[in-house]
């Protein structure tokens, strides 16, 4: 039997109405894909999607300058003006802190060692470094660690709370309510209490820390200093040393940081003890790139094998967390 | 029955105003939640979701085999303060003493056992924990006529003086002085390190100031003579030659001397042999029997990576040296004895070194039978 033919349904939409509300559902679904991908955040999340959910440091990267050098290295004999000509082969100050910024330092203090035996950072460094930012125009200048060991005795035997309290700086000490829970997709870093409370109104970060032999890790240096964030028995990733350090470089993108290499701990790391395991090395190296950093300062300020990989080093690159090549980034040496 | 009766017809109707409304409705509130999120996506403040400590024992499920919680963490120091406060005897800890004028504690005095000890020097624990440390006892000073400047003591005991003289040694400043007072000690530019008993004691000054380090010496003194002297087991480095013995050379390395699994318990110096510096060692076996079981098991390490092996016995004692990645190692073994030099960067001068220690150790033997 043939089949009748087709009666157009004049209540209906022809074909021409069809492709275009198809049209328009096509476009609507592809923006609406679009919209999510440009708003979707990796470490973003959602509270309610998770049962628990931390903290995560945002980034203060303030300067991706292709034009500036990526690396500052001076080499002197006065501390205070090695770090200034290190950061001003870098453009200077100004390319990291503007005026009326809330700065946060965050210089090693741990332990209760005198500033001689460069077991911590040195109260200079934190002199030379809290006078830029303070020329630069910071509203405010916050300095933090957490020593784990009387934080106070290491702020004081450390010489740090004496330019704390001469400059006029806040210092933040680590109480138990200063900390968060922090959630990040580290390699063995996942929840674990964090030093927060110095962050919540910073607008810049930056690290200040020596360059030191370590019985550990081999060299503790701007990346190992982020440990000092960490709260709880942080004794216990010892064992995964390479791996939490690497992982600060995911945890904490600073906005500028500083290796002392003016005197350098070269054994008996990280505490020392004695003035013979201290050299004058007379070198302060600065950058955004921690890794590079590291590398450079592995081998040039502490002087270890030029063929051997710091593994932390090595971590850090091949996460796509930094570039431990430093010969090949843009290095301005200066001496003065 | 026909096609027509058994398919429905399809008819569009028209769209009623409240299917539209309803529709038109739901558009905007969609783009209505879209915007909120936006909106509330930028002012998103994580902080405002962070852990309580119901999150840290979600935290605590999440590194379940890599780390601890903060809750494990609350109990440990409980107890560990516990522990402290009443050590063995039930005793409560006394404060360490100023011992001398002029100083003035900074606050109580600390007491830190092996899950603590990272507390006070961190990383550097694990150096420690290698010479089985026992606990730290530490006070700081300040030196009453000059402000500004203190002294730090710290006391660790180990488990014994063999293991107290192993890190004392293994942290030696080669270039300090010999102290006067004490055996096993050295000043350093900027404090005084030394072993006495099971203890390695170090007193850390501020600076290098001549009243500075006066003070910090005479504490240390001071303490010295409070502290049970206790030498047992340190016999072993008896077997060291003195004469020409490199100063502050002098080593224990309680496990896994030169990577031999086998060696253990051993006292290592260096040594001014005809202008070549060379490392000699002696291990003190309890008896024959064990000197010959690990000899076997060094001798086997050696014929697997080393070459130009060569094995003599003469009157009792069995010689062997071999050559390993460059550096030679001539060893004996004689009784209950086993030594020799390592990392020699010639044959001779080590064969000539050990022939020297064996005639010593001969005629120490004729004189003690004559005797």
């Amino acid at each position: 039997m043939p089949k009748p033919p087709i009666t157009p349904d004049p209540k209906g939409m022809d074909r021409r109405q069809f492709m275009r509300h198809m049209a328009l559902t096509g476009g609507a679904s592809g923006s609406a894909l679009l919209a999510g991908l440009f708003l979707w955040e990796r470490q973003h999340f959602v509270p309610g999607f998770q049962e628990k959910s931390g903290i995560q440091l945002p980034s203060y990267v303030t300067d991706k300058s292709k034009i500036q050098a990526d690396m500052g290295v001076a080499h002197g004999t006065d501390r205070i003006q090695t770090t200034r000509a290190a950061i001003d082969a870098l453009g200077g100050i100004s390319r990291f802190v503007k005026k009326g910024d809330v700065v946060m330092l965050k210089p090693n203090v741990a332990f209760d060692r005198p500033p001689a035996l460069a077991a911590t950072t040195h109260p200079d460094s934190l002199r030379a470094i809290a006078q830029l930012v303070l020329e630069a125009g910071a509203k405010e200048v916050i300095v933090a660690d957490n020593p784990i060991n009387s934080p106070a005795g290491c702020f004081l035997k450390s010489g740090l709370l004496a330019v704390v309290d001469e400059m006029g700086l806040k210092l933040i000490y680590p109480e138990q309510s200063a900390f968060d829970s922090l959630q990040l997709e580290g390699e063995i870093l996942r929840h674990w209490p964090l030093f927060h409370r110095p962050f919540l109104k910073a607008d810049k970060l930056i690290g200040i820390a020596p360059c030191k032999d370590h019985n550990l890790c081999r060299a503790s240096m701007t990346m190992k200093n982020w440990y000092g964030l960490l709260g709880g028995r942080r004794n216990l990733f010892h064992q995964y040393i390479h791996s939490i350090i690497s992982d600060f470089a995911l945890m904490v993108k600073p906005s500028l940081v500083v290796l002392d290499g003016m005197t350098v701990l070269m054994s008996n790391g990280p505490t020392g003890g004695r003035l013979s395991d201290v050299k004058e090395v007379g070198t302060v190296v600065a950058g955004t790139d921690m890794v590079t950093i590291d590398s450079y300062g592995y081998t040039n300020v502490l002087g270890r094998d030029d063929h051997e990989t710091l593994e932390y080093v090595y971590k850090a690159h091949e996460r796509g967390l930094g570039n431990m090549n430093w010969q090949d980034v843009v290095i301005k040496e200066v001496r003065i | 029955m026909s096609v027509s009766a058994r398919t429905r017809k399809f008819h569009r109707t028209d769209i009623s105003r409240t299917e539209k409304s309803i529709g038109g409705f739901i558009i905007v509130l969609l783009v209505a939640i879209g915007l909120t999120i936006a909106l509330k996506g930028r002012a998103y403040d994580p902080s405002k979701y962070t852990g309580s400590m119901e999150a840290l024992e979600f935290t605590r499920e999440a590194v379940v085999g890599i780390a601890a919680t903060l809750k494990n963490e609350t109990d440990l120091r409980a107890s560990e303060l516990a522990g402290v406060a009443a050590p063995a005897g039930g005793a409560q800890p006394k404060e360490l003493p100023a011992f001398i004028s002029g100083l003035s504690p900074m606050g109580p005095t600390e007491n830190y056992v092996p899950d603590t000890l990272y507390e006070k020097i961190n990383g550097r624990a694990p150096a420690y924990m290698e010479y089985n440390f026992q606990q730290l006892t530490s006070r700081s000073y300040t030196i009453d006529a000059i402000p500004g400047e203190f002294i730090d003591i710290y006391l660790f005991r180990m488990d014994s003086p063999l293991n107290a003289f192993g890190i004392f040694s293994a942290e030696r400043d080669d270039s300090g002085t010999q102290l006067a007072f004490v055996a096993d000690g050295y000043e350093s530019e900027m404090g005084y390190f030394l072993r006495h008993g099971d203890i390695y004691v170090q007193t850390v000054a501020s600076s290098t100031q001549p009243e500075v380090m006066q003070l910090a010496k005479s504490y240390t003194e001071a303490l010295v003579k409070s502290l049970p002297a206790n030498d047992s087991g340190m016999e072993g480095r008896n077997y060291l030659p003195t004469e020409n013995q490199i100063t502050g050379s002098l080593t224990y390395i309680n496990d896994n001397a030169y990577g031999q699994a086998s060696l253990s318990a051993v006292f290592e110096a260096k040594y001014d042999f005809g202008g070549q510096e060379l490392t000699y060692f002696v291990k003190s076996c309890a008896d024959p029997a064990e000197a010959s079981k690990i000899w076997e098991s060094v001798l086997g390490f050696y014929s697997s990576y080393g070459s130009e092996q060569a094995t003599t016995t003469e009157e009792g004692t069995t010689f062997f040296s071999a050559n390993l990645f460059g550096q030679w190692a001539s060893l004996y073994k004689s009784g209950s004895i086993l030594a020799g030099v390592i990392n020699s960067p010639e044959l001779q001068p080590a064969n000539d070194f050990i022939q020297l220690q064996l005639l010593g150790s001969t005629a120490a033997d004729e004189e003690e039978f004559e005797y």
